[in-house]
């Protein structure tokens, strides 16, 4: 038999793809990554599965962290804080109400979380630049010294483990097998994520926020309401921390107060600075390669907090876009 | 009909009295310079009329409401669009983005979240002619801060012009911009705003912008009106003369 191959209209079928706009491909970028990560989980074992679902988690707090600074010029040092507020919600509801099923543990932490993110929020909308720093740190160490004092509820310094707990009413007989589903799970939270805010950021509501960063006056002369655009940004962003946090303590089976301390905040500017802020894969290639850098340099050094500070340092004097900010470079250059 | 009615306006800076007790009306589609040397409150009045800080005394209608309590973007809403002395454009973004993103604002379309923000046909080919007006449409792909300074200040106009204002500040629209480069830049937006016939009230320091472009001028100093007549009778205005330095 012989097959006619139209070339003229596989032509077109390959044109008609590379001229899918940008915010279109994007989308299909995260959906290829999704598969990549679902298809190799089999493969790789339950200390990679660990690994990688630790990257997503992270990537997720990374992502809402870097609309504030990237998106629209805040920087927060009080997201481990909410990453807190999740985390503890999670495992305190494990505790007193013994609640097992993820998704309704989830959705709790989310509500619980946007209680106090609307309250908070409020007030910090009103700051900018080093304010809104120290607000936000003074209230990520509220967080971190209440889970810490708090003994008789928190468990304070000893933690809290978490119970293996159900993914839609499915038990599992041991941590391997639910850390095999988990993995799925937290892809699929991190897909929905990532996809929701590739869309915040590309639509007006984005843009928008975008511009009060370059010229906050000039967006006011425009119209825009800038401390309303501040305040849902901040909802959208630590509402991702909240998420993160809640998605940790499943993942980790426990949790303890340094876990969320000014350091992590720390972390987070890290690995969004290492990605690259001012790009939207930024936080993700920082998130993973920060988790890589964690889990491998203090096997190979015990001043490995001084090869982490060192390599952030080396980042920003000569690659002050990030590792993705680097990439594009060299891809422009060609 | 007057759009713009300013009655015993002051405003004062701890001792620095900026504006003191100003009156004047503005007639629709008339373009108006305000002169006077440096300190003399021009911008002050511009940011009170575009509410950007609020009077002591004194009162502001515009279309003949009161606008005491309003602040920018109500006065934007209401009609009011402003430019300003050091260019405020969007730089990181593209020329195109700039007039997109105020058009966006002017539909009260910014707030959409789950749409893409290029993909508004509507709002592209109205910015594009709006670019055209402003001669900037081959310039719209760059970044606003790419752009040689006397465009940046044109983008500035456009900006502010795409908000479909009734009466537009302008604030030194040539300043900084080179001899040979300001003449293009003021045919660009007065052609513009006459065609629209869009009121105007223009700061300038540069006296042949001003004598050449407007209809009618005020002059001011240390925070007063000092004149307010046709430019041939400004220019024979022996006061003004002297303030000016003989310009």
């Amino acid at each position: 038999m012989v097959y006619v191959v139209d070339m003229k209209e596989g032509y077109n079928i390959i044109k008609r793809i590379t001229l899918i706009k940008k915010e279109r491909k994007g989308i299909l970028y995260i959906i290829l990554f999704t598969i990549i990560l679902a298809i190799i989980r089999p493969f790789i074992g339950p200390y990679w599965s660990f690994i990688v679902a630790y990257g997503l988690i992270i990537s997720i707090v990374g992502l809402g962290f870097n609309l504030l600074l990237g998106y629209n010029g805040l920087l927060s040092f009080g997201h481990a804080g909410m990453f807190g507020i999740g985390m503890y919600t999670l495992g305190l509801c494990t505790k007193y109400f013994n609640i097992s099923s993820l998704e309704i543990l989830i959705l709790l932490s989310i509500i619980i979380g946007l209680i106090i993110i609307i309250g908070l929020g409020y007030v910090a909308s009103k700051l900018i630049i080093v304010y809104f720093a120290l607000f936000m740190l003074s209230f990520g160490q509220i967080i971190f010294a209440l889970t810490y004092k708090l003994y008789g509820i928190t468990g304070g310094s000893d933690g809290l483990s978490i119970p293996i707990l159900t993914i839609l009413n499915i038990n599992f007989n041991s941590r391997i097998d639910f850390l095999y589903c988990y993995y799925y799970f937290v892809l699929l939270i991190f897909t929905i994520c990532t996809i929701f805010m590739w869309i915040l950021v590309n639509s007006p509501f984005g843009k928008t926020l975008q511009a009060i960063k370059v010229d906050d006056i000039r967006a006011t002369y425009i119209g825009v309401p800038v401390r309303k655009y501040r305040y849902i940004a901040f909802i959208i962003s630590t509402l991702y921390a909240v998420i993160s946090g809640a998605l940790y303590g499943p993942l980790n089976g426990f949790i303890y107060p340094e876990l969320i301390s000014h350091v992590f905040s720390g972390e987070i500017v890290y690995l969004t600075l290492l990605g690259g802020m001012n790009y939207f894969a930024g936080p993700i290639v920082g998130s993973f390669i920060y988790t890589i850098l964690k889990v491998y340099i203090p096997t190979i050094t015990e001043y490995w907090q001084f090869i982490m500070g060192a390599t952030l340092i080396i980042m920003i004097l000569l690659f002050p876009g990030g590792i993705v900010g680097w990439i594009y470079s060299k891809f422009k250059k060609r | 009909m007057d759009i713009l009615e300013v009655k015993e306006l002051k405003k004062s800076f701890g001792e620095l009295i900026a504006v003191n007790k100003v009156s004047f009306n503005i007639e629709e589609g008339e373009v108006v310079a305000i002169i006077g040397p440096n300190g003399a409150g021009k911008t002050t009045l511009i940011n009170l009329i575009s509410r950007w800080i609020k009077e002591d005394e004194g009162i502001i209608k515009f279309l003949g409401k009161d606008i005491k309590y309003a602040g920018p973007i109500q006065a934007l809403e209401m009609g009011i669009a402003r430019s300003f002395q050091i260019p405020r454009v969007f730089g990181k973004m593209s020329v195109l983005d700039n007039i997109r993103l105020a058009i966006t604002s002017k539909e009260k379309k910014s707030k959409k979240i789950l749409s893409f923000f290029e993909s508004d046909k509507n709002i592209k080919e109205r910015a594009i002619e709006i670019l055209e007006k402003f001669n900037l449409l081959e310039k719209m792909n760059l970044f606003a801060d790419e752009l040689p300074h006397g465009d940046r200040k044109l983008l500035d106009v456009a900006i502010a012009f795409s908000l479909n204002p009734k009466l537009l500040l302008l604030d030194e629209p040539t300043s900084g911009v080179s001899a040979a480069e300001k003449t293009r830049v003021m045919n660009r937006i007065i052609d513009t705003i006459r065609k629209e016939n869009i009121t105007t009230i223009l700061v300038e320091h540069d006296m042949d912008v001003v004598f050449e472009y407007s209809s009618r001028i005020l002059v001011m100093n240390e925070g007063k009106i000092i004149a307010d007549d046709t430019p041939e009778r400004i220019l024979n205005n022996d006061l003004v003369k002297q303030i000016m330095g003989g310009k």
